[in-house]
């Protein structure tokens, strides 16, 4: 049986944050305008800027059945009319963090700082959920 | 009135409730109103300012009376459900109700008109006021807060739909029904029970509180489900039906607030969906042809009528002739000149022809019949505009606004809203223009809701919830206050507990007449959400450490276990403020940390700062604009200290802006200015400059931040094994590999001795925050918290963005005038900061401050006076017991102040003034040589 809903803290992996005229390969979320956060450590050769990120985010796999319903808690995406690849900045609670899709679900990271407050957020969202579904 | 019930309580439905101290029975589900009322128990209520009995009014979310107490706090009896337990009293009053002490002040109305705390109580020199405030103020407020200390769990939830119809009335449903194209989301939302269209989200027991730009609506959903208090929905719609009713419209006459009077729909409400008769003989007092319409539909459900009084002569409609087939008097042309009794007895009926006669009729329940009040609350508040519609004596919304489209009673079209809800949906859902439905507003309404009093009459209200009645509203007109907004703050007309619901009409119908306008003149108040009460819970945060973000460095675990006091600092961080040992007090934990840093070593963790990574060929144009200083001369490998100011040439932020290679820098700035400042470089980056060929990036969170200062601190390095460039100069920088990884050593800090900041990976902070410690135990190095550091840095004389930079003070004010290259021809700020530099108008300066006692710490914030007067010249920025000084130091901005150096001032303080010399604001290593090593 699938799950309601699942939050799990994501170990760490090399994200590179490029800054460029053309979108870069691979999966990204367009952080600013001409610059990406990209999975793994790829250097593509027109880049302005290549920094190193990878203790910068702290990333969330959110998923099961219930996982937009528990995002709608604290996100205002409309999560059923997102793209099949969306990914972008959003607003969770209070602070800003990164949205992109993930198996079975979305993948939220934030500011480093915060993921023991988000981890906490996510937490209380997940015990006041009990009905199924959103809107 | 003598209510009872017209169908016994099911034996499986009886359950028991509690008001005030005595047990009464009711159906399990039915309002405390509809209890209270099948039990005759008709004075329910105090009314708020002269203690008047009172009962209930209305049927529902609409009542203006009747507040009571639960251990939950305040709620409305006429929405409180009735459930085995339920234990509830009056409000504002003692020791209840029926006999209120404070009831003695209605006899001393003639001393509490409209605005009468100013003009009552306020005696030439004011000498009466504070003790008639005090009293006042201890007459006022209605209920108590909750006692419970369980916080409300209320969830919030963003929703997205094609179409919201609000209210499942006939008007709504017929929307709703009209809503079925595929892939089309609706939302119904119901203050009640909401009906289930299968096609349709239907959210019952859920009141749209506010509709705002771009079509976001809050709707607050009661107890969605077991252990969920109430889950407040964010509902963003493309569309939107408000087909959201009307109230009746109460009538104005002598004792019309007396318990027994109430509206004529909420009557039938009760017999129809609670079957309880408010009376055994009603009397209907009516404008137009709904009291006869009601009249036989109560008598249809077993309530006895004892007569109707019609404001109009020959009207009624057919069910006139059927009442009076019935032999139920009609009393046409009067009205309720007065209403007897307290619960109502009877009622005086006066002739609208300007004849004297009267006549009495007796009764125990006066029914109200007005006409209606479209709820255009919802299409106000976005700012839809409303119309004044002469048929329907109301304003009603002024066509679509914005996506929402007013619908049925709402719309003043409560006769057709089947037709105009489904209207309005085919309407909201992009169908071909159609053309309006007529009006229907109530049948051969006469315009007209006060009656003249009868002689010797009592108060007439138009304003329940406030105790307003029409002569205030004439009398407030007379003095003065005859604008509809200025009347609504004089008299509080408006805004109590149904904020206006059933009163705002007859205001202002009687503001009109007071003035000779017609209604549309007078216009109406301005509507604000919420359109209900709401918990504040529902909005705020229960608390604990979720109530708002926080953040934590790398090494926040490490200075929790240390047992350091934490503080919250700027941008949700959270810093140590100090390590205290056993037993030591945070001035002895202060000073010995800053003595390690000025004959040892410390050690800080400063990565909250902000930090950004600048690059591009234009990179260093970029930073000339951004920045007061001019930074495209830096030599790699080099740093400078830099200014950005305000628009308006004032202090923005500072910080080190360091040279990292030729295309590509490395900016510090305030840990509270970090994301304005990213704000500020994306801006200048894609608005003010796009011309320039260059990135910004924020490197703030993969950085970690330690600074390593004292006099010890390149022993310390060494013994850590750590090597920077033995020729790195101050205000140099060098990459380096610390921990297998790149990481960045500079020369500088921010406490005036040798220092070293090592920004390093975050993951990697422990590590080298651990071997730094260790290495430096046998130099005696301490960790320094937020509180040394204020200390070392106003030794120093170091401005703080959060302390100095006031939004007033400009680079030249805080003597940091080298940092201004104003010889650039352009960067934010600098016309402003010419025109300052022109202005001979004197400024705030900052200079130091000795209090002439060394032992007194002045107080930070505190005014400087001149020494001579009582008057402000600045006040007091910072201040500290310095223990490498051995006394007491201040810096503060005061107006001219340089040129009171060596001069006294005066510092207002607690209980007097300290006395205090002014001095150049570096007491320690004024020239700098101990950071420069």
């Amino acid at each position: 049986m699938a799950e309601k809903v699942l939050v799990r803290r994501l170990d760490p992996t090399p994200a590179t944050l490029v800054a460029s005229a053309t979108r870069p390969a691979g999966v990204g979320v367009e952080i600013e305008p001409g610059q990406w956060l990209i999975d793994g450590d790829a250097r593509p050769l027109d880049a302005t800027l290549v920094l190193d990120m990878r203790d910068a985010y702290v990333g969330f796999a959110v998923t099961g059945d219930e996982a937009d319903a528990l995002l709608a808690q604290g996100m205002a995406l409309d999560f059923a009319r997102l793209a099949p690849d969306f990914a972008g900045r959003a607003k969770l609670g209070e602070i800003a963090v990164l949205i992109d899709r993930w198996p079975g679900g979305w993948r939220v990271r934030c500011e480093r700082s915060y993921a023991e407050w988000l981890a906490g957020w996510f937490a209380r969202a997940a015990a006041l959920m009990s009905s199924t579904g959103g809107i | 009135m003598s209510g009872y019930r017209l169908k016994p309580v099911e034996p499986d439905a009886r359950v028991t409730v509690r008001f005030d101290g005595r047990d009464f029975e009711a159906r399990r589900g039915e309002s405390l109103a509809a209890t209270l009322l099948a039990a005759g128990e008709t004075t329910v209520a105090r009314s708020f300012k002269y203690h008047r009995p009172r009962g209930i009014v209305a049927h529902g979310a609409h009542e203006p009376n009747a507040l009571v107490q639960t251990k939950d706090g305040m709620a409305l009896a006429t929405q409180l459900d009735a459930r085995e337990g339920l234990d509830a009293r009056a409000v504002n009053c003692w020791p209840g109700p029926r006999f209120d002490l404070a009831g003695v002040l209605d006899r001393f109305g003639a001393l509490l008109p409209a605005g009468f705390p100013y003009k009552t109580f306020m005696g030439p020199g004011g000498r009466a006021w504070p003790f008639f405030e005090r009293v006042i103020r201890a007459l006022a407020g209605l209920g108590t807060l909750p006692t419970q200390t369980r916080p409300l769990r209320i969830e919030k939830r963003h929703a997205h739909c094609e179409l919201l119809i609000v209210g499942a009335g006939e008007a709504g449903r017929a929307a709703a029904a009209q809503a079925r194209r595929p892939g089309l989301r609706t939302i119904l939302a119901d203050d009640g029970a909401c009906p289930d269209f299968g096609h349709v989200t239907s959210l019952g027991h859920t009141t749209v509180l506010a509709r705002h730009e771009g079509g976001l609506f809050l709707a607050l959903e009661r107890a969605p489900h077991p252990g969920l208090d109430a889950r407040l929905w964010k509902i963003r719609a493309g569309a939107a039906v408000l087909a959201t009713g009307a109230v009746e419209r109460p009538l104005v006459f002598a004792g019309n607030d007396r318990p027994g009077v109430m509206l004529l729909s909420a009557i039938l409400a009760y017999a129809r969906r609670d079957f309880v008769a408010a009376g055994r003989r009603v009397l209907i007092a009516c404008n137009n042809d709904e009291g006869y319409d009601g009249a036989l539909a109560l008598a249809e459900a077993g309530v006895g009528i004892v007569g109707i009084v019609d404001m109009r002569l020959g009207a009624g409609g057919p069910a006139r002739a059927r009442l009076e087939r019935s032999g139920v008097p009609i009393h046409e042309g009067m009205a309720i000149g007065a209403a007897r009794g307290v619960p109502v007895a009877g009622a005086r009926l006066v002739r609208l022809d300007g004849t004297d006669a009267t006549r009495d009729v007796a009764c125990d329940a006066i029914a109200m019949a007005g006409g209606h009040t479209p709820l255009v609350h919802l299409h106000s508040h976005a700012g839809g505009p409303l119309a004044y519609a002469g048929d329907a004596a109301a304003f009603l919304p002024a066509g679509a606004h914005e996506g929402a489209w007013s619908a049925g009673a709402a719309n003043g079209r409560g006769l057709a809203a089947a037709a105009d809800g489904a209207r309005a949906a085919r309407l909201a859902l992009g169908g071909p223009a159609e053309p309006e439905i007529p009006l229907s507003p109530a049948g051969g309404l006469l315009a007209r809701w006060e009656s003249p009093p009868a002689p010797g009459a009592d108060k007439a209200f138009v304003d329940f919830g406030s105790d307003v009645t029409a002569a205030d509203i004439r009398l407030a007109a007379r003095e003065g206050y005859d604008g509809v907004e200025l009347l609504k703050r004089y008299t509080a007309t408006g805004m109590a507990l149904d904020q206006g619901r059933t009163s705002n009409m007859n205001a202002l119908d009687v503001l009109a007449r007071a003035r000779g306008l017609s209604p549309d003149r007078a216009g109406t108040t301005t509507f604000r959400p919420p359109f209900l009460p709401v918990p504040f819970a529902a909005f705020a945060d229960p608390g604990g450490p979720l109530w708002k973000p926080s953040r934590v460095t790398p090494l926040t675990a490490w200075h929790e276990t240390r047992g350091a006091k934490m503080y919250e600092s700027g941008a949700n961080w959270r810093r140590p403020g100090y390590y205290p040992r056993a037993g030591e007090t945070l001035d002895a934990a202060c000073a010995r940390e800053c003595a390690a840093v000025r004959e040892a070593a410390g050690i800080y963790d400063s990565s909250p700062l902000g930090k950004f990574e600048v690059a591009g060929p234009d990179a260093g144009a970029f930073l000339d604009f951004v920045y007061a200083t001019r930074l495209s001369d830096l030599k790699p490998g080099r740093g400078r200290y830099a200014l950005q100011l305000h628009e308006d040439g004032r202090l923005f932020d500072d910080g080190i802006v360091f040279r990292l290679a030729p295309e590509r820098f490395f900016v510090t700035t305030t840990t509270g200015n970090a994301d304005a400042c990213l704000q500020r470089f994306s801006y200048c980056r894609q608005v003010l400059r796009p011309d320039l060929r260059v990135v910004v990036a924020s490197v703030t969170e993969q950085w970690a931040d330690l600074v390593l200062c004292g006099p010890r601190a390149r022993d310390v390095l060494a013994a850590a094994a750590i090597d920077p460039p033995r020729d790195l100069p101050f205000m140099g920088i060098a990459g380096i590999e610390l921990a297998g990884r790149p990481a960045l050593v500079a020369r500088a800090g921010f406490t005036g001795e040798m220092s070293f900041e090592m920004f390093v990976p975050a993951s990697s902070a422990p590590a080298i925050w651990d071997r730094l410690l260790s290495a430096g135990a046998a130099f005696g190095i301490a960790p320094v918290g937020s509180e040394a550091n204020h200390v070392l840095r106003i030794e120093k004389g170091f401005i703080s963005v959060g302390h100095e930079g006031d939004g007033i003070a400009g680079p030249d004010d805080l003597g940091l005038g080298f940092a201004v290259h104003a010889d650039k021809p352009d960067f934010v700020g600098r016309a402003a900061l010419m025109r300052d530099r022109a202005d001979p108008a004197p400024r705030p300066q900052l200079v130091g401050l000795l209090a002439r006692d060394p032992a007194f710490v002045l107080p930070e914030g505190a005014a400087v006076l001149r020494a001579d007067a009582a008057v402000g010249r600045g006040f007091v920025t910072a201040s500290c017991a310095s223990g490498a000084l051995g006394r007491s130091l201040a810096l503060a901005l005061i107006e001219d102040g340089r040129a009171l150096i060596g001069r006294d001032v005066a510092v207002a303080i607690d209980g007097g003034i300290a006395g205090a010399h002014v001095v150049r604001p570096a007491f320690y290593d004024p020239q700098g040589a101990r950071q420069r090593g």
